[in-house]
């Protein structure tokens, strides 16, 4: 993983250029995570075919943990996402890459778009654009 | 969570006029398990006091359990279907709201102008759905 934070240790907008890869993990959508989802949502899941929405939960704890420490006031203004057919299934191992695919400033603000990409089996399951606002 | 429409509104080849709804009582226990669940324990969104001196006022929903619903909206309608969303998070929805998905067809083919809004309220989600013209699992080699 990249690690060019600035001497606050935080992430701050100079730290991030086009293409950086941030970090790649493995990842599973163990029986807690499951549990947590079927909680908020009141919904039963099929282990063999987990609702995709886990995938997105999944793609922001990745972002989360490989972009942080952030600095306060980031505001997540937009989101792409491609949720391309299959369904995770429950402990599978998934690779999340994230990387910036682009950074632009627009009307004085700081703008950066986070690149995921879900893999699975060398399948892709998820590909999406996490777009923010950085505060500094 | 549970549905808002009667799903044989759409039943048939035809192109659903709409999505099939979803609706998500929020709460603080609620919003609790999904900071657990994506690691974002941002106290905007858990700490009444934190929250109190922000512009909110209160605490606020994750953006992405809006997103969420969304996606549960048009898995209701289409099943595993490949898609893609382009959507905006345009207002905050405090924690403790009810929080309704769905959306509407567009006249362009496989296209639903999409939303997530507060009960009885504004939109707090707003964008544009595409549906891929058929089920196909993306495989890496697709695009080497």
């Amino acid at each position: 993983m990249t690690d060019i934070r600035t001497e606050t240790g935080l992430w701050d907008y100079a730290a991030f250029h086009d293409g950086q890869l941030l970090g790649q993990m493995t990842f599973r959508i163990d029986e807690t995570r499951m549990t947590l989802w079927t909680g908020i949502f009141e919904k039963r899941c099929d282990p063999r075919a987990l609702p995709r929405s886990l995938l997105v939960s999944a793609m922001m704890e990745a972002y989360l943990r490989v972009a942080q420490p952030r600095p306060p006031g980031n505001i997540h203004a937009g989101q792409t996402l491609s949720l391309h057919g299959r369904e995770p299934r429950l402990d599978e191992v998934l690779i999340i890459q994230t990387s910036v695919e682009r950074k632009f400033e627009r009307k004085g603000r700081k703008w950066i778009a986070f690149r995921s990409d879900i893999r699975a089996d060398g399948t892709r399951l998820l590909s999406g654009e996490i777009l923010t606002i950085w505060a500094s | 969570m549970s549905m808002e429409q009667d799903p044989t509104e759409n039943a048939g080849n035809a192109k659903p006029r709409s999505l099939i709804g979803t609706r998500l009582e929020t709460s603080a226990a609620g919003t609790a398990r999904y900071a657990a669940l994506t690691a974002d324990f941002n106290p905007i969104h858990l700490d009444p006091e934190f929250s109190r001196n922000t512009p909110f006022g209160v605490p606020i929903n994750h953006g992405t359990l809006g997103l969420s619903l969304l996606t549960q909206s048009i898995e209701a309608t289409f099943g595993g279907r490949s898609f893609s969303l382009d959507i905006r998070f345009t207002r905050p929805a405090p924690v403790g709201v009810v929080l309704i998905a769905g959306g509407d067809a567009l006249p362009d083919e496989d296209t639903y102008d999409v939303h997530v809004a507060i009960e009885d309220g504004p939109r707090v989600i707003e964008g544009t759905l595409r549906l891929s013209n058929a089920f196909k699992p993306y495989q890496d080699s697709d695009h080497k």
